[in-house]
Formats: C-alpha cells, sequence, structure tokens
C-alpha cells in the first residue's frame, strides 16, 4: 500500500509492505524502515522501529494528523486528497484558533485583502491576537461585532475569491 | 489542627494544595467559577462552592463571595495558593475579621511587603543591601534626572507599587530618560492606580536568586536554602532549580541571613520568599522583593529537603511551632522545575487554550507531576495558562537535568501547544549545561527559537500506522487520560456507559 504524506511544504511517500509475520516494511522515500506496532490503551501508538522502540501521540483530524514524538510536534496530511493548491488556498472564512472577545476589526465587507494581512483583533488568555487573511481574496461577510465573544472554529469572516487570482504561491499543478 | 480548609484558587496549585490536606486528614473546600465547573481541582474537593463567572472578577477575586462560602462550609481556615488574592491585603483582613485562619502572614505584614519601596527600605535599615535607587514622585524633571545620574547608566525603571514586569523599562542612555520614565509612570497608574516610579541599577548580567523562609507565631525562623530562577521569558519564571549552580557556602549562608531579616524586620509568620539580584560577575547580591505567598517553584525545594511546604504553612497557621532548626536543613541532590502553559512557543508564545484531547506523562525515579488539568478538559481562557509543572529530582545538578529531558521528550500535552519543544531546547543548551545563567539568557540565546523536526521519517510511519490501527472503541478513550492523571468521575463516567 502506499501513502502519499505531507509535512509542511514536503511530499514524502511511504510504501507499506506486510511481512508474514505481521509487521512491515515501511519505505519513506529512499530509506526502508522494520516496524512492528501495537496501539496502547492509552490511545498511543507502541512501534519497534528497526529494533528501536517508540511510542506516538497521535491526534486524527478529518483534514490533518498531529504525532506527538520525544517532546516534537508534526502536523501530516494525505497529500493524495489535496487539491493542487498551497495551504489555505482554497479556504472560505476565517476562524479562531481559540476562544476569546473580538477586540477589533481591521476590513470592511467588500474589501479586497492581500494574504496575511490583518483582519481581527481578538484577545484570549489576557492576550491580543491577531488573525490574518489566508489568502488573497474579498471580504464577503463580516459575522461578529467588536466585543462579541467568540469559540474555536467559529466563522468570523466569509471570503470570496478576488477577481484576478494572482497567487503563485503553492500550486502544486 | 484545622478540620476543614478552602482553597480559594484554582488549577494545579488548589490541587496540590488539597493532596497535602488530604495526607493530614483535613476536609477541603474547593471554590470555582462558572469556566471550572468540571475543573480538577472542584473534582478533587470534599465539597465544592460555586462563586460566579467566569472572568477572575466575577468569582477567584471575590473576596465576599470567598469568605461566605468558607463560613457557609465551616472552614476554618483558607489557603490562597499563589496568584488571585494570596497576596492582597484586604483579603487576609477579611478573613481575620471573619474568624477565619488566612494561611499566610497578617494583612499587616502583607501590605508592608507589598510596597516595594517600604520593603526596600525595612531591608537596608537590616544592613541588607538593595540596588543604589531612587523614587521619583512628581518630582521636578531636571532633580530627577541629576537623582538618576547618581544612581549611575543603565538604569531600571519599575513600578513603585507591583511587579509581574509592568512598567518596566531598561534605560540606557540619559537622553533616552524622559520619554520612558513617563511611559513607564502612566503604565503603572493604568496598572496599580500608582504613578510612582522607582529607578534602580540596572545589572548586566542578573541572576535571581531567592531563598524560601519559613517563620512560626513565636519568633521562629530559618530558611530552606535558594532557589535560582533566572531562566525567565518577560520576567517570567520558566525554568527553576536548587541548588543555584553560583552561590558557595559562605554566599550562601550570608544571603540565607538575609532573608531571615525579613522576619525580624517585620514580625513575618508563615512561608514565604524573598528574592535577590544577584550580580553574575562581581557576586555581590541586592535584595528585590518578598513574596507573602508560597511559589510557583517550591516543589525544587521540597524536592531536596524532602519537606512538605503546604503542611508546614498549615500546621504554622494552626499556631503550631516551628521545630526545624537552621542546621536541619541540608539539601539532597539537586531538583529542576519546567513550568508547562498551554500558550504556543512557535508563535510568539500566544496562548493556547482549548481542549486537551490527549495527556501522556512520564514516570520514572525522581519525576514529579503537579497537574491542574486532565484529558478532555477545556483550558479555559480567563486565566494564567499555567497547566502543570514538571518537577524532577536527581543526585547532581547532570543527572537531574539529563532526566528533565528526557521527561519532557515523553510528555505530551495533545489538542493544544504547550512549550516543551522549547524547554526541552533550552535544557540541552551548553552554557545552561555549565550553569551559566541570567534573566537575559532567553533573549540571548533563544530568541529566534523554532521547533526542530528530527524525525520525519519516523511521524510519517507514525501517521500510516494510525490509519493502520484504530483507536479501539469509547471505552479505551474513556479511560485514556494517560497514566499518572488522576481518573476522574467524568473518565469512570464513559466507562459506565460502555458496561451498561
Amino acid at each position: 500500500m502506499q501513502y502519499k504524506v505531507k509535512v509542511g511544504e514536503e511530499t514524502h511517500e511511504v510504501l507499506v509492505k506486510k511481512r508474514e509475520d505481521g509487521g512491515f516494511v515501511m519505505q519513506v522515500g529512499d530509506r526502508s524502515y522494520q516496524v512492528e506496532a501495537t496501539r496502547l490503551p492509552d490511545r498511543r501508538l507502541s512501534a519497534l522501529v528497526d529494533g528501536k522502540r517508540h511510542q506516538f501521540g497521535v491526534i486524527s483530524d478529518p483534514s490533518e494528523k498531529t504525532v506527538f514524538f520525544r517532546g516534537q510536534q508534526y502536523t501530516l496530511q494525505d497529500a493524495s486528497r489535496r487539491r493542487g493548491r498551497g495551504a489555505g488556498g482554497d479556504q472560505a472564512h476565517v476562524t479562531p484558533p481559540m476562544p476569546g472577545v473580538i477586540v477589533r476589526i481591521l476590513v470592511k465587507e467588500g474589501q479586497q485583502v492581500k494574504k496575511n494581512q490583518e483582519l481581527l483583533v481578538m484577545s484570549a488568555m489576557k492576550m491580543e491576537t491577531t488573525l490574518y487573511a489566508p489568502r488573497e481574496a474579498i471580504v464577503q461577510k463580516i459575522l461578529v461585532k467588536e466585543g462579541e465573544q467568540v469559540n474555536a472554529g467559529q466563522h468570523l469572516v466569509d471570503f470570496a475569491d478576488a477577481p484576478k487570482q494572482e497567487e503563485s504561491e503553492g500550486k502544486a499543478a | 489542627m484545622f478540620r476543614k480548609i478552602l482553597v480559594a484558587n484554582r488549577g494545579e496549585i488548589a490541587v496540590r494544595v488539597m493532596r497535602t490536606c488530604k495526607v493530614m486528614g483535613i476536609a477541603t473546600v474547593a471554590v470555582y467559577s462558572a469556566a471550572d465547573k468540571a475543573a480538577l481541582h472542584v473534582l478533587e474537593a470534599d465539597e465544592a462552592v460555586f462563586i460566579g463567572e467566569s472572568e477572575p472578577q466575577a468569582s477567584y477575586l471575590r473576596i465576599d463571595r470567598i469568605i461566605e462560602a468558607a463560613r457557609k462550609t465551616g472552614a476554618e481556615a483558607i489557603h490562597p495558593g499563589y496568584g488571585f488574592l494570596s497576596e492582597r491585603a484586604p483579603f487576609a483582613k477579611a478573613c481575620e475579621d471573619a474568624g477565619i485562619v488566612f494561611i499566610g502572614p497578617s494583612s499587616g505584614v502583607i501590605e508592608q511587603l507589598g510596597d516595594k519601596l517600604v520593603a526596600r527600605a525595612l531591608m537596608q535599615s537590616r544592613g541588607v543591601p538593595v540596588t543604589p535607587g531612587v523614587l521619583l514622585e512628581g518630582t521636578d524633571p531636571e532633580e530627577a534626572k541629576k537623582a538618576v545620574a547618581a544612581v549611575g547608566y543603565p538604569v531600571l525603571i519599575k513600578a513603585a507599587a507591583g511587579g509581574g514586569g509592568k512598567g518596566m523599562r531598561i534605560v540606557e542612555r540619559p537622553e533616552d530618560f524622559d520619554t520612558a520614565c513617563k511611559q513607564a509612570a502612566s503604565e503603572a497608574m493604568a496598572a496599580f492606580g500608582d504613578s510612582r516610579v522607582y529607578v534602580e541599577k540596572y545589572i548586566a548580567q542578573p541572576r535571581h536568586i531567592e531563598f524560601q523562609i519559613l517563620a512560626d507565631k513565636y519568633g521562629h525562623a530559618i530558611h530552606l536554602l535558594e532557589r535560582e530562577c533566572s531562566i525567565q521569558r518577560r520576567y517570567q519564571k520558566i525554568i527553576e532549580e536548587t541548588p543555584s549552580p553560583i552561590l558557595d557556602q559562605a554566599l550562601r549562608a550570608r544571603m540565607g541571613e538575609a532573608a531571615v531579616q525579613v522576619v525580624r524586620a517585620t514580625g513575618y509568620v508563615n512561608a514565604g520568599t524573598v528574592e535577590f539580584l544577584l550580580d553574575g560577575q562581581t557576586r555581590d547580591f541586592y535584595f528585590l522583593e518578598v513574596n507573602t505567598r508560597l511559589q510557583v517553584e517550591h516543589p525544587v525545594t521540597e524536592a531536596v529537603t524532602g519537606l512538605d511546604l503546604v503542611r508546614l504553612q498549615i500546621e504554622i497557621a494552626a499556631g503550631q511551632p516551628l521545630t526545624l532548626q537552621q542546621q536541619d536543613i541540608r539539601a539532597q541532590g539537586h531538583a529542576f522545575e519546567c513550568r508547562i502553559y498551554a500558550e504556543d512557543p512557535a508563535h510568539g508564545f500566544a496562548p493556547s487554550p482549548g481542549k486537551i484531547r490527549q495527556i501522556h506523562l512520564p514516570q520514572g525515579p525522581g519525576i514529579r507531576h503537579d497537574i491542574g488539568v486532565y484529558a478532555e478538559v477545556e483550558v479555559p481562557v480567563y486565566y494564567d495558562p499555567i497547566l502543570a509543572k514538571l518537577i524532577v529530582h536527581g543526585p547532581t545538578r547532570e543527572a537531574a537535568r539529563e532526566r528533565m529531558i528526557e521527561a519532557l521528550r515523553q510528555y505530551a500535552v495533545l489538542g493544544i501547544q504547550t512549550p516543551v519543544a522549547y524547554l526541552i531546547d533550552v535544557m540541552q543548551h551548553e552554557a545552561f549545561g555549565r550553569g551559566e545563567l541570567s534573566t537575559h539568557f532567553l533573549k540571548d540565546h533563544f530568541s529566534n527559537w523554532q521547533p526542530s523536526q528530527d524525525h520525519v521519517d519516523l511521524a510519517c510511519i507514525a501517521y500510516v500506522l494510525d490509519e493502520m490501527f484504530p483507536v479501539a472503541n469509547n471505552a479505551a478513550s474513556a479511560r485514556s487520560g494517560g497514566e499518572g492523571v488522576p481518573p476522574s468521575p467524568w473518565q469512570t463516567l464513559g466507562s459506565w456507559r460502555m458496561n451498561e
């Protein structure tokens, strides 16, 4: 079986072959690993990779998985499911990463924004955090007011495509 | 001894205080806000009283409601923890007036030492060195400039009324003084309602060394050695240790004796911490301030002395004499503490509240966890983002450091961001290993830190394995707090559902 996994900007191919004893041979890029694994009752994965024992914490979301290993954290996506645009390339809205209160709104409906332009300032845990445009787009609708309490994942701003798509970054096609 | 104690706090410190109460056979009362209905400190207490909405001003800072909760539940004493009301004299006063024992010094002493200038003058009168400095209150600007020049540039401007880095500014050159002073005064006014600023000599390689003190009601006082807390990010300590790598026996004895002067000068009773600035080059030390409460980093002292500081606080508050003598206090080995905050070190340490999906904690010799959360709990946005503390003890500094690094590598909080990767890199830094610390350490070595990814292949393998070995069922996930996390009723509830 073959997987295409995207870590940051790089795509890694993982080729998986079952061994007769229940283990696997996994080829990541041009390196080959002998792997045996089991799921622990606490949800971690325990794996023997080339004779070394490792434990991985993994959280799985619809669009990505986050792997925790030896204090480091990796965000991985299924590259075969991606549609040729970079991160945020087709995002239609902005959501806060955490619950908080909207302090300032810096854009207007109908305004054209550039990628990474400041959109909103929110306050959470006694600190202000700025939310940026994920791509060049038009602000179609602002769904919150200043002073409003918002939750993580709530849509704050809806986007429409900018008239001329000049996005040069992240095109894999 | 008290039969029941109310803990006027939340999170890991509230849980930690309750653990000691349990050992002592004392019943515990928690107070909680709307955001904390399912918080660990509520689940840990024998009783819990709702005290208001989520904002601290509406709950954990409401002196009236906390006193009322103590009255209603029949708690004879209140432990304030740290933060919130712990250093507010009016709270201690309200307890005194209500006939409830405040586990800490008297309101008068808190008030006295809360004013940095008063504290400084007191210590100075006892022969304890203080940094050369001058108080500015509405002084003529030219006079002020002259006075500051006498202190000697560079200088540090800080609010006379409070701490936490508010209003603090370093001024290198006389021409920058006016602007910095005005800004500091207005920040001080906004934060503390008091625009007075204090200007003191700025030390280039300062090390933060503090001494734990203990004093009973009968005038007997000792210190429990030092803690070095030089690893700070914007005046926020993140790694603490004891013993300090820079102190020798003679300097330790001198500083410890200076610390105990606080008790002699004020009639201090209970646990407290006397903070000093130590010049890393000259080894001169200067009194900074007194914290009239338990410190976040108290567990490193507990690790090397074998004592339970909360127990000693409770015994002293109950009127028992302190039987320990200074010569009884000896450090066994070395201890580090790392603070685990809900924050994202890769993005300017922005707060990272949200739902904790899994927690996996390291186990092993010399490892202690003080934790205020559990898997599946929501970390609220309203409070200080400290989730937990990891304390590691070893026979030597190097052994403790190695243990800490490995413990951090095993430490995983999934669902929110924590500074674990950052802490590993700091602990592994060569200068840190050599004990070459200063409060500028992080600024000097870690300003542009980004997380490294050394195991991409293994992460890819984990990705594939996660697809191939799905999480079995809800029963497993309901118990998935990870070893070491106390099972909560919420987790148990999950299993009951499955067994229906």
